[in-house]
């Protein structure tokens, strides 16, 4: 118990003393987590349309398998992704191994099915008059789409929550495609990782605290976000 | 010129044809009611018509142009659509009319304007900085015209625009219908007949998802006459109806009977019914299950059509051309001006 008080201590006292080690690995994953989630909305936004209001054969085994994809073990894709990225790989002569890219990589493919789904099924239960309103107000396509997204914002935003909380808490991908290179490619949780193996626990559950502290504070700001929005 | 050119259109649900519509052509600046039954196929007519709903065959043509369903923006573009129950974004009710004419190419100050103008013209300056699904169903429907309205259609189509309304919206409605610009094309749905009979030019009648060759009901057009004890109504050619309501003397009115309302026999009868006609069935025709509608002319121009059962006509033993009685009470007669 004094262990976890020590820690929590501790936590507080890195995040309060300016330590720039934690203030580096707090700005590779928050870098690397944002940079992924935004180029997996890009992605996953219009899959999430097309999934959400397609009619089409075969759009059942697709959400299925985009189901599937939410529960991908981290350090499937980070070996996948390793495949190609090793120099024997397919993208070997690009030398993306062992880079914050790579970890991008890995982690829009972890974010891409969560955002896709979340946004799919929102639009499914979504009322059926938005898209129709919309385009019998003689809007183009693209505009009743983006009308669509910003009546169900509130999933939209918890979609993109929850697929940044998805990629900034793993461990497989950052390790095992970012290598965990001291000031280039080390995140919170590869730190954690590896300050556990050395035996300095105190340090890794102060990281580990700084870890939730962040989450919870953005969870705090889009709870308000949802709930200032109203009707 | 023709605004609607509706040809073989055809739209199945579940294997059942809803919509079956052979042709029908709305020429420009017509008014047109669409009724029918419940399930009758009004509403799937008129989001074909609006170009939001995809026909599985047939095709659309609007002002000439055939719709391209890959390219559908262009032509929708003329249409306005209202639905019977409209879904409001959320916001303001200014935000929801911005919307509607946003992306236009039209300016802000027009904007501005149009707004003022439309907004004022359904009574709603005073809610425009309130969300309209915090009012009340009659302010719901006139905020939807103003936001259909807005964008200036040329053509305006509306499904059951006086449904779930207060008397107040319903007349500012009227008047905004009958003030529309007269190159205006406007098509509305309704289970209101009185107000097919106001505001359209023509109406249309659908069963089963098929155009009827019949004006819904015995519509008639007839000329208010005072007597001692109440009012006779007269037709053109003479004949008398008995009507005992608060008529205006030597007014022209549009009555109609409702067909299941009529009574017929082979004989005459002595009954409370105050109007009685002898005539001669002229056509027979499947109206519903196990029912038929008669066409009796029964002189001078007088036409009434009488619903009847299978087994009726079976022991009435009524066929075309046979000698009838039909009967109806004077307050079956409706009346709508």
């Amino acid at each position: 118990m004094g262990q976890l008080f020590d820690s929590i201590a501790e936590a507080f006292h890195l995040l309060s003393g300016g330590d720039i080690e934690v203030y580096g690995l707090i700005g590779t994953s928050f870098r690397v987590a944002l940079t992924s989630t935004v180029i997996a909305a890009i992605i996953a936004f219009p899959l999430g349309i097309w999934l959400g209001l397609g009619k089409f054969k075969g759009k059942r085994a697709i959400d299925i398998i985009f189901n599937t994809l939410l529960f991908l073990p981290t350090v499937v894709v980070g070996h996948l992704v390793y495949m190609f990225l090793t120099r024997e790989g397919p993208l070997g002569d690009y030398r993306l191994l062992f880079s914050q890219t790579a970890i991008v990589i890995g982690q829009v493919i972890l974010a891409t099915p969560i955002i896709t789904a979340m946004v799919s099924n929102a639009i499914r239960v979504a009322d059926p008059r938005i898209m129709a309103t919309s385009l019998a107000l003689g809007t183009g396509r693209l505009r009743a789409y983006a009308a669509l997204l910003g009546e169900i914002r509130e999933l939209v935003l918890l979609s993109v929550v929850a697929a940044f909380g998805r990629v900034i808490a793993e461990v497989g991908v950052s390790m095992m495609l970012g290598g965990n290179i001291f000031g280039k490619t080390r995140t919170i949780t590869t730190g954690i990782a590896l300050l556990t193996s050395q035996g300095e626990f105190g340090r890794a559950t102060a990281l580990g605290l700084v870890l939730l502290i962040i989450v919870f504070i953005i969870n705090i700001l889009v709870y308000q976000a949802t709930h200032r929005a109203g009707t | 010129m023709k605004a609607l050119e509706l040809q073989n259109i055809r739209k199945t649900h579940n294997d059942r044809a809803i919509l079956d519509v052979k042709s029908l052509e709305i020429e420009k600046g017509q008014r047109v009611a669409v009724v029918g039954p419940n399930g009758s196929g009004k509403t799937t007519l008129l989001t074909v018509a609006a170009l939001l709903d995809k026909p599985d065959t047939g095709s659309v043509k609007v002002h000439g142009e055939p719709a391209d369903w890959r390219r559908i923006e262009k032509v929708r573009g003329h249409l306005g659509y209202m639905a019977q129950e409209p879904y409001f974004f959320r916001g303001s009710l200014q935000k929801n009319l911005e919307f509607a004419i946003s992306g236009n190419g039209i300016s802000k100050n027009d904007r501005l304007s149009r707004i003022e103008k439309y907004a004022g013209r359904l009574g709603l300056k005073d809610v425009l900085n309130r969300s309209p699904r915090t009012f009340s169903s009659g302010e719901r429907k006139r905020a939807a015209i103003a936001r259909t309205l807005i964008r200036e259609p040329s053509i305006l189509i509306m499904d059951e625009p006086f449904t779930f309304i207060d008397s107040a919206s319903a007349a500012v409605l009227e008047d905004t219908i009958k003030n529309l610009p007269e190159d205006r094309t406007l098509v509305f749905s309704t289970h209101d007949l009185s107000h097919a009979y106001k505001l359209a030019d023509r109406i249309i009648t659908l069963q089963s998802g098929k155009v009827s060759p019949w004006t819904p009901e015995n519509v008639f057009r007839l000329t208010a006459s005072r007597t001692d004890d109440g009012y006779e109504l007269l037709t053109e050619a003479g004949t008398s109806v008995y009507f005992p309501g608060d008529l205006e003397d030597g007014k022209e009115y549009i009555v109609s009977v409702n067909p299941n309302e009529v009574l017929a026999s082979k004989q005459p009868i002595e009954t409370s019914a105050r109007n009685s006609y002898n005539g001669e069935i002229q056509k027979i025709e499947t109206s519903g299950t196990r029912t038929v509608l008669v066409t009796v002319h029964c002189g001078s121009g007088f036409q009434l059509r009488v619903t009847l059962t299978d087994r009726a006509m079976k022991e009435l033993g009524l066929g075309v051309g046979d000698d009838v009685w039909v009967h109806f009470k004077s307050t079956a007669i409706h009346v709508h001006q």
